[in-house]
């Protein structure tokens, strides 16, 4: 397992601990030094809306601790009208612990259909909840959970959620299933779930279990997000069995059930907007965790030197997964479209490449370094991106057991007794980013993000235009650091041996961007190098780089601030969980040929 | 009375203080302080609705500090403990480092109980701490406890204290490399306005300040409200042009 950070570049601070070199920073893995990316090309806002799914990512991690430890998912009630309307509780047991999710059917106009986080009503309500479950808890559940963030739930309750029924597919699916049809896998290719969750809600909101619970008394759920994923999974799993459900109430003689090969291409929408942002802003020390655990498996692969014909031959038949999983990818927005097809022809290069002596050769010799640094130069940063989780495949003993280490306490420290000439020298290194941007341009210094009164959803504003500016959100990384950067220099002028603490004694409102950039210096990957105020901002890059965490596919961007993606689809189904199965063949995942 | 996890009251608090005016390592701080009293028995909820009148009506200046050498003064201006005390925390902490002890007086100080969460933090980076203050029963004598920072909580000599009544606005600060350095004329606190609990093995005590992490927090639903409606001043009215600032329909 990695050990904490040191680089042999700078020496390492008395207080604030190990100090990366911008430029190259080094952990050390097992003994041996590991070089990562510098932070500078990680970090970049537009690579983060590159990045794509990977064996490290909450999906996937959970799907294979679920194999792992033979989850066991029992039906304990189903009880669902001839319309699909009622309830269903699922009993899990995950070793010694036992867990249930309950989700209630209720009838919802057409028009009420909505996956803004500001609707307030659903066809779907859900909750994941630990232990037994008495009927007086099935009775608080039945009031609060179709509340949603209206109600107040317990401390047993992990995971609360909503979906709604596809517009496009669920009732196509019903009247195929009715009249003895499969589902239409050229229509399941375009949206690809039934349901499409538009919020999911853990860590303590509304009453239910804290973070700090889940991680120390939930062992099958102690990895971040991975309650908030499993309900996921099982809202597809429900999804399938509602569908199922209607069909056979509607034709009993004729209905049919999902075929198991379609029911795996079958997974859950998700619709996720500006919300996401605020989180990677106020998380930097989980962030940077997350981005630390990637790059040292990354650079764990980009040590080895067994660049030979297997390897070779299981990489171009990925990248030929990847050519058809994008072919069978529909996305509305040009951009998005756009970029897949850069990726197909990206990919279909590299597998010819992969084809030819010469080029191998090059490999055999100078191993994956000489891949990846030939698709950045010829095919771009994204096809680099996704050639790099591609190669996570190939050496899950090396990727997987980071996993666990994707878990980090939020906590920001000070080191008063540093010099003010230190911390500014601090700041010029590592923060020369946002040191570089002119905030006098008032298009780098446009948007705002706020809280609406409504669900108190996170918006952006225009300053030029829109109210709100002066509640706005402290979001703005780089803006800080300027605003502190200046200020440090303005009292140094009068006070050149100060201290950081007669800094912030005179300056107290700069203590959070203290704290953060001298944390931050010794974790370079948990700040976000880029403008969240600029004009040309992209928020969707920020909603990318979180989804890809998550694991989602079929990433459709609706606008510029909102997206479709699609999760588990592709993921073993609940009767697979028994099988001796790879948990991990659905990445990038294709349609079935029945 | 309302049950809330720690991570919700938290993140609930933070919006409160910010809707108060406080800037964001300011806020962020001081709802930790709440938590943490409320975490080990203090009764950070209880302190904070005696210091919240006070907080809404005018926002609450830094202390003003004077010090020679390592003797500090920092007055309050009978402004809370809750806010604008880390610099003036840090400062006691660096003349420490600088001349092994450090001490501090701070009066006109009301719920002085938020400066124990922040001397937790200078424990934590391995020194000791010291607090004091004058008894109401005998002005003769000085309560005192001293703080360690080996677990995530306050621990006095080994036991751990829950507050029965609340600090005087006068308290005396020592923070110090070694529990040697202190100043000589230490009072026993035992049975001095902090009720002692019961005597704590560091693994005991990291059990129950686990046990009680892992309970909700019972919250009273007025102060609950109350909290709420202070946070709701962060939130910007919706607009129809609003809404187009979060994606469309």
């Amino acid at each position: 397992m990695a050990s904490p950070i040191t680089d042999p570049l700078t020496p390492a601070h008395a207080v604030t601990g190990a100090v990366f070199d911008p430029r190259v920073s080094t952990v050390i893995d097992d003994g041996a030094a590991l070089t990562l990316r510098p932070a500078a090309v990680v970090m970049d806002l537009d690579r983060l809306g590159m990045m794509q799914p990977s064996r490290l990512s909450f999906m996937r991690t959970l799907v294979r601790r679920m194999v792992r430890e033979a989850w066991r998912i029992t039906e304990v009630c189903f009880a669902l009208d001839d319309e699909g309307y009622g309830e269903a509780i699922y009993c899990l047991e995950a070793g010694p612990e036992t867990y249930h999710f309950v989700v209630f059917s209720k009838p919802l106009e057409d028009a009420l259909r909505n996956d803004r986080v500001i609707s307030n009503q659903w066809d779907l309500t859900m909750a994941l909840v630990r232990g037994q479950l008495s009927d007086d808890q099935l009775d608080q559940l039945r009031r609060n959970v179709p509340l949603q963030e209206a109600g107040r739930m317990d401390e047993n309750v992990l995971v609360l959620s909503r979906a709604n029924r596809s517009a496009r597919s669920f009732a196509e699916v019903v009247a195929r299933l009715a009249t003895g049809q499969q589902p239409d896998v050229e229509r399941l290719k375009v949206a690809g779930y039934l349901c499409r969750t538009t919020a999911v809600y853990g860590s303590g909101k509304f009453g239910m279990a804290g973070w700090h619970v889940v991680k120390t008394s939930c062992r099958s759920f102690r990895t971040p997000f991975s309650g908030e994923m499993f309900t996921c999974y099982m809202l597809r799993h429900f999804s399938c069995r509602q569908v199922e459900h209607i069909a056979r109430r509607q034709s009993p003689g004729t209905a049919v059930t999902i075929a198991p090969e379609i029911e795996r291409y079958i997974g859950i929408g998700n619709a996720t907007g500006l919300g996401m942002a605020p989180f990677l802003i106020r998380h930097p020390v989980l962030i940077s965790h997350w981005m630390i655990q990637r790059e040292i498996a990354l650079a764990r692969i980009l040590n080895q030197t067994d660049c030979d014909a297997p390897k070779r031959y299981a990489l171009q038949s990925m990248l030929r997964r990847v050519v058809q999983h994008l072919q069978e990818t529909t996305v509305t927005a040009d951009y998005q479209t756009s970029r897949n097809q850069i990726l197909i022809a990206a990919c279909l290069a590299l597998i010819a490449k992969l084809s030819r002596r010469a080029f191998c050769a090059g490999l055999t010799s100078g191993g994956w370094k000489v891949l990846l640094s030939f698709v950045e130069d010829h095919y771009g940063p994204a096809a680099e991106e996704l050639v790099q989780v591609l190669l996570f495949e190939l050496y899950p003993h090396l990727v997987d057991p980071l996993e666990e280490s994707m878990a980090a306490e939020e906590r920001l420290d000070l080191d008063s007794g540093m010099t003010l000439v230190e911390l500014l020298v601090l700041l010029e290194t590592h923060y020369d980013w946002a040191l570089n941007i002119d905030f006098d341009d008032p298009n780098h210094h446009a948007l705002f993000w706020y809280r609406s009164e409504e669900k108190m959803e996170p918006r952006l504003g225009d300053r030029a235009c829109d109210a709100g500016a002066e509640r706005e959100m402290p979001l703005l990384i780089a803006l800080g650091v300027r605003q502190c950067f200046d200020a440090m220099q303005r009292f140094l002028a009068d006070n050149p041996d100060s201290l950081v603490v007669d800094f912030l004694i005179a300056h107290p409102d700069q203590l959070a961007t203290v704290r953060r950039v001298q944390t931050m210096c010794a974790l370079p990957y948990g700040d976000i190098r880029g403008n969240l105020s600029d004009r040309n901002l992209e928020p969707m890059h920020l909603l990318r780089a979180k989804l890809s965490f998550f694991g989602v596919g079929k990433f459709d961007p609706k606008s510029k601030l909102w997206v479709r993606n699609t999760m588990f689809q592709g993921a073993p189904i609940i009767a697979d969980l028994s099988q001796d199965l790879n948990p991990d063949h659905w990445y990038f995942p294709t349609a079935p040929v029945l | 009375m309302l049950r809330v996890s720690y991570g919700e009251l938290l993140a609930q608090l933070k919006q409160s203080f910010e809707a108060l005016g406080y800037s964001l390592g300011e806020y962020e701080s001081a709802a930790t302080s709440v938590l943490s009293l409320e975490l080990w028995g203090f009764g950070g909820l209880a302190l904070l609705e005696a210091a919240l009148p006070s907080l809404e009506l005018h926002k609450q200046w830094a202390p003003a500090v004077t010090y020679e050498s390592n003797a500090l003064m920092l007055d309050c201006f009978q402004g809370s403990a809750l806010f604008g005390l880390i610099p003036s925390m840090e400062l006691i902490y660096v003349k420490a480092r600088q001349h092994g002890v450090s001490r501090a007086t701070l009066v006109n100080c009301t719920e002085p109980e938020f400066m124990l969460p922040l001397l937790m933090q200078v424990c934590q980076r391995g020194y000791y701490a010291s607090f004091r203050w004058p008894s109401t029963e005998d002005p003769t004598r000085l309560r005192w406890v001293l703080l360690e920072g080996d677990v995530t909580g306050i621990r006095v000599d080994s036991k751990i204290w829950q507050a029965s009544a609340p600090l005087e606005a006068s308290v005396s600060i020592e923070v110090a490399q070694s529990d040697w350095d202190f100043s000589s004329d230490h009072s026993d606190p035992e049975g001095q306005g902090l009720s002692l609990q019961d005597h704590w093995g560091n693994t005991a005590l990291q059990a129950l300040f686990e046990e009680r992490y892992m309970a909700s927090v019972t919250i009273d639903p007025w102060l609950w409200s109350r909290l709420q409606d202070l946070g709701r001043r962060v939130l910007v009215p919706s607009t129809e042009a609003s809404r187009s600032g979060a994606g469309a329909d």
